[in-house]
């Protein structure tokens, strides 16, 4: 579940939700479909991917509030993040 | 009456043109549920050891699940199976449209086709009413040409299964054709509808299902339709499909490129996902009953002609793409619509052609034995080559009963770079340095196909020893050597998961691709049917039927056992060519570690035969065959 800004702790800035899409459930089974991050700086998805103990090779595509993304982008706000995998072989 | 089932099992006899349906029995739906599990129990009960695939002696088997034509996402699939001609061995393929949920209203779970009809036919369903119609005016008519001659005869709510030339002139690998490009590929199941002389199937049911509580499976499946949509991964999954892979494997190097010479094709960005929505694409299209229509529908013009077509899906890239290096998604596309209308699987005809490609280059078949030169990028040479296949022609009479026969043919240590596994044609993922997917390939029941397990995952993400370097290098930093330990596990749990999906008779990849949960089809299945199993349980009865088929194999091919579950040596002795696992590959002694862990776990012994109590546990020693006399 999405924390709400009250409940951030003390010197986080912002929170990130990350959604995990495709078959980073089966190759992560220690998270969940839904992951919050509580960010105290700005930070490149590719970063918070690394967080998250997630190959980067394993992420085909990152949104951010629904909008592709490079891995390169930064997050400097509370938002929505979709991790996708590729599609496990058709 | 069996709630959720049609409740029919119909076989046709194409010898006397006699029909008869009987009632499904009971113990079939409950070890078996339906769809693969069916297929792999009728057949192996029926066909006796030594039929030959292409006599009349072979049934082609199409079955349902229990779950098929019920209103839920996805639930569109249909299974056919048959004694492999490509194999020898167990084969089937899947797939979906709408050809399964019309058979299961027309009241029919399953229909069995035996012996062959004297002239080329169509089999026409029209709910009770069964035909068996000669019609040699279809001779010679591509596959996707032969549905619409049908549809404007039969009438468009006729559901129809066609197949091509190469069904006709029982080409091993000749798939079935559908909803004008949606194929059940693999294995070469057309090759037997054409031995039987049947050149399609049409259905049209306009029955209702039994369903056990119908207020409660409609409120059910109108929940997992908004479960689906409101998933995450609902809007990236349906704009690229199955072609999103295509530059992630070549940046994790696992596309098959130059007759797996190599694990990467440098033109990759022009044959991907977004080239199919910059070159292609007209409209996207489903199956029944699809909330995430991953068929993409296109116009593909060329140098050498133009063609609507649907796809190419990522796998018909890799092999006639990256495998025949085709450089232009047109092009790539335009092998696709050959394929399709001489009705060849593009997975085992691009392996064929990259290999006479090779063959040819390496000076292992002639000029004269060819026809003309012929050489990797060339759509011609591809085209040319997949007629002569079809029409077993000149270089395509070898051609056309695969990969592995056309080796021992052309001699020369040819088979090293004739890619299969069992006689089917390796699909599109390189394994030098991925050891899981590798053991997929090489388990997998009908042959070197990836969709029983796609360990690939687990090879990428484990391979990366140093997460954050391999970030700041971005996607083409070295790959970490990838290692088989723990692989055995994932593969095994993906060979029973991933088909289980084919016995229901529903589609995959809402819930592999956009994260749809499992707990919803056990609730939709129980509504539906009446009976509370478990996933697990389910699971279990997957396991079961994986153990079928391997008995099936050991049942039909004469020696069967480990030898027949290696790659070719070209992926245990050759290094990768070029790109990111440039130097790569698995030797046989990791292969051989990984066989006999798999085997232990399986309860199979040293040569990969299941063991008497490995019988027991899954009640399939009793002797004892599903009684379909009627």
């Amino acid at each position: 579940m999405v924390k709400g800004r009250e409940e951030l702790q003390a010197g986080s800035e912002f929170i990130v939700t990350v959604n995990l899409v495709g078959c980073l459930r089966d190759l992560y089974p220690h998270l969940a479909e839904q992951e919050v991050i509580e960010l105290d700086r700005p930070v490149k998805v590719a970063e918070m991917i690394a967080r998250l103990g997630i190959s980067s090779r394993m992420v085909l595509f990152a949104t951010v509030e629904e909008r592709l993304v490079p891995k390169e982008a930064l997050i400097d706000r509370s938002c929505e993040v979709n991790l996708i995998s590729p599609p496990a072989g058709g | 009456m069996q709630y959720g089932y049609a409740g029919k099992i119909l076989k046709i006899n194409l010898n006397s043109g006699d029909y008869s349906a009987g009632s499904i029995p009971k113990e079939l739906s409950d070890q078996y549920l339906g769809g693969r599990g069916f297929v792999a129990r009728i057949l192996y009960d029926r066909l006796k050891p030594g039929t030959d695939p292409l006599s009349e002696d072979n049934l082609v088997v199409v079955a349902t699940g229990p779950l098929s034509g019920h209103l839920l996402p996805g639930s569109g699939k249909t299974h056919f199976g048959a004694l492999s001609p490509a194999t020898g061995g167990y084969g089937d393929s899947n797939l979906g449209g709408h050809f399964g949920p019309n058979l299961k209203y027309a009241g029919y779970d399953c229909l069995i086709i035996e012996g062959a009809a004297e002239k080329l036919s169509t089999v026409i369903i029209d709910d009770d009413k069964i035909r068996v119609v000669e019609d040699e005016s279809l001779r010679g008519k591509g596959a996707i040409e032969a549905e619409k001659a049908l549809k404007t005869r039969l009438g468009d709510d006729f559901q129809i299964i066609t197949t091509g030339p190469a069904g006709e002139n029982e080409v091993a690998f000749a798939c079935i054709s559908h909803d004008f490009g949606r194929q059940a590929g693999r294995t070469g199941i057309a090759a037997v509808l054409g031995s039987k002389n049947v050149k399609a199937v049409a259905v049209r049911g306009t029955g209702a299902l039994p369903v056990y509580d119908s207020a409660g499976a409609q409120k059910k499946g109108e929940e997992m339709y908004r479960v689906c949509y409101s998933k995450p991964g609902f809007k990236t999954w349906t704009p690229y499909g199955t072609a999103s892979l295509t530059d992630w494997a070549n940046e994790v190097g696992a596309f098959p490129t130059r007759n797996f010479q190599s694990s990467y094709f440098e033109f990759h960005h022009a044959i991907n996902g977004q080239a199919i929505r910059d070159h292609l694409l007209v409209t996207e299209k489903g199956c029944f009953g699809c909330p995430t229509p991953c068929g993409k529908y296109g116009l593909a013009e060329t140098t050498v002609g133009k063609a609507y077509v649907e796809g190419p899906e990522y796998e018909s890239i890799a092999t006639l793409g990256g495998s025949c290096c085709l450089e232009s998604i047109e092009e790539v596309a335009y092998a696709n619509y050959v394929c399709d209308q001489l009705g060849l699987d593009t997975i085992s005809a691009g392996v064929v052609v990259s290999f006479a490609f090779e063959c040819y280059e390496k000076k292992v078949i002639t000029k004269e034995e060819v026809g003309r030169d012929i050489s990797f990028g060339s759509l011609e040479d591809v085209i040319y080559l997949l007629e002569k296949i079809a029409a077993r022609e000149g270089i395509g009479e070898p051609l056309s009963k695969g990969v592995k026969h056309a080796a021992a043919v052309f001699g020369g240590g040819s088979e090293k770079y004739a890619i299969q596994v069992k006689g089917l044609e390796w699909s599109g993922y390189e394994c030098r340095n991925a050891p899981g997917m590798m053991l997929s390939y090489m388990t997998a029941d009908v042959g070197a196909h990836h969709n029983r397990s796609w360990a690939l995952g687990y090879d990428i993400s484990e391979s990366d020893a140093d997460v954050s370097a391999l970030i700041s290098a971005g996607t083409s930093g070295e790959l970490g050597v990838a290692t088989p330990e723990g692989k055995v596990d994932h593969v095994i749990s993906m060979q029973h998961s991933r088909p289980l999906f084919d016995a229901l008779g529903i589609c995959r990849l809402q819930t592999q691709e956009i994260g749809f949960e499992t707990e919803h089809y056990e609730e939709v299945f129980e509504l539906i049917t009446g009976r509370r199993v478990s996933w697990e349980a389910m699971i279990g009865i997957s396991e079961r039927i994986w153990h079928l088929t391997r008995l099936f194999n050991v049942k039909h091919i004469e020696g069967f056992g480990r030898e027949y579950d290696y790659p070719p040596r070209r992926l245990t002795e050759d290094p990768v060519t070029t790109g990111p696992n440039k130097g790569r590959f698995i030797k046989r002694e990791i292969l051989d570690r990984m066989l006999d862990e798999y085997y232990e776990k399986r309860g199979w012994d040293k040569n990969g035969v299941p063991t008497e109590e490995t019988l027991e546990r899954w009640n399939l020693n009793n002797g004892q065959v599903v009684d379909l006399r009627w």
